[in-house]
């Protein structure tokens, strides 16, 4: 089927929902790569599914076992997406924001290839399609944030298959590129000494990849503590005074984010 | 908190519905606001099941068809509640309800601000929007979920996503200024 050359409201819906059919879903990745308006609308729309997920993420819980802690959580985790929403479909640069799906090493070092190569290649929109990942079009790709914020432990070690996959592409090809992982609520866990399921291979990176950024929220930190539970950090981890304020930060300054 | 329910036709049966008893909680309460009305919709919703649990031919799709109940319930409830009023206007009573100022400080106020504007569509918009993006129904089974055409779920999430957009980006815009910051 070709589609209408105005494709409708609802087509970009379908389009964001998966619902199209695949010759049709192409036919509108192709029309994207070439419309900037339409890449801002789909990602607009994406951005939507987003917000709305994550203003009710923590609403299945009983509200009297509901703690304020939590409500602050489901915040925060809404107030990044609200700030990612505002950077990437108010300003004009950005290409797509999507859903991200546990991927392999293998399918992260397609993505950074794919992300390089964003306007010319029309499967690269279909990958970003499947990740949660905004890109910076015009500005470089050799700095990436890997965001952790659960404790699942396959969040865990896909952040850090992503990060090495990036690490051993940069030792090899892009002496330049800049990686951080950046770790705020549940995800906090993965940078915590006693408790941190990936110790051994986080101490394993830093060795062997010094510029490898390794950072903790502070804030997320602090409400480990008023549990009454100690947190220590293991060897090379930073800490800033909130994940937000690094993310959006390092989004004004061209990073790719995503988030595991 | 835990269900108590008087007759159960089969302990598995009911592990395998409070499974799903977490989202139903989340998306009733995106429909309503209101976190007892939730839990009570979802515990009626639960019971029916049980008890109808013969007419669910195919397993498969026993989540699409607890939200059918879900869906039946939440209609049920509105009629008996101000059966001579009109179901949309009431239900936006419901909702102004749900949002209390305390709760507003109390939540992050981007959360306040998202869950307001979903509050602000019609019931048929929110309902559609809510089934795709919180539980990632496809387009055919909130179809047979809402008993609409799929061309009207496509119309509802269409209008509802761009009510959404309007009301949800202008305030992202607001809050755009950035609050860059030194690492250390």
């Amino acid at each position: 089927m070709s589609l209408n050359p105005n494709a409708s409201d609802e087509l970009k819906n379908a389009f964001a929902d998966q619902e199209l059919a695949i010759g049709d879903r192409r036919e509108l990745q192709a029309r994207a790569l070439a419309d900037p308006d339409l890449r801002r609308e789909l990602c607009e729309i994406s951005a939507i599914k987003g917000l709305v997920r994550d203003a009710y993420e923590d609403s299945a819980r009983s509200g009297d076992a509901r703690r304020t802690g939590d409500r602050r959580r489901t915040g925060r985790a809404a107030a990044m997406r609200f700030a990612a929403v505002a950077v990437l479909c108010v300003s004009t640069g950005w290409v797509a924001h999507a859903t991200w799906t546990r991927g392999s090493p293998g399918e992260f070092g397609q993505a950074t290839v794919a992300a390089s190569a964003v306007p010319a290649q029309p499967d690269s929109l279909a990958w970003l399609s499947r990740n949660r990942v905004a890109l910076p079009l015009a500005a470089s790709h050799e700095r990436v944030l890997l965001h952790v914020s659960t404790r699942d432990p396959e969040d865990l070690r896909s952040a850090l298959d992503a990060a090495e996959s990036l690490m051993a592409k940069a030792s090899r090809d892009e002496p330049d590129l800049q990686v951080e992982i950046v770790a705020n609520s549940a995800g906090i866990d993965l940078f915590r000494a006693g408790v941190s399921p990936e110790a051994d291979r986080i101490a394993a990176l830093v060795a062997r990849y010094p510029s490898l950024r390794l950072i903790a929220c502070q804030q997320s930190m602090d409400r480990v503590r008023e549990r009454g539970e100690s947190v220590v950090l293991l060897p090379g981890v930073d800490v800033v005074p909130t994940a937000l304020d690094e993310i959006i930060a390092r989004l004004h300054k061209g990073w790719v984010y995503v988030r595991t | 908190m835990n269900l108590h329910i008087p007759f159960l036709p089969s302990y598995g049966l009911r592990a395998r519905l409070d499974e799903h008893r977490p989202s139903m909680v989340r998306v009733a309460f995106s429909w309503c606001h209101d976190r007892a009305l939730a839990e009570d919709l979802v515990q009626d919703a639960l019971v029916k099941a049980l008890g109808q649990a013969g007419s669910l031919r195919d397993a498969t799709k026993l989540k699409a068809w607890l939200f059918v109940i879900l869906g039946n319930c939440f209609r049920d409830h509105l009629r008996r509640r101000r059966p001579h009023e009109d179901i949309d206007a009431l239900d936006e009573e419901v909702l102004s309800g749900g949002l209390r100022p305390d709760d507003a400080h109390e939540q992050a106020e981007v959360v306040r601000r998202v869950r307001a504007a979903i509050a602000s569509l019609p019931l048929g918009q929110r309902q559609t929007v809510t089934l795709v993006d919180l539980e990632g129904f496809g387009y055919a089974e909130v179809a047979g979920i809402l008993d609409i055409p799929v061309g009207t779920v496509m119309s509802r999430l269409s209008r509802g996503r761009q009510a959404l957009r309007a009301l949800l980006l202008e305030t992202a815009a607001e809050n755009t200024e950035p609050a860059l910051r030194s690492v250390k």
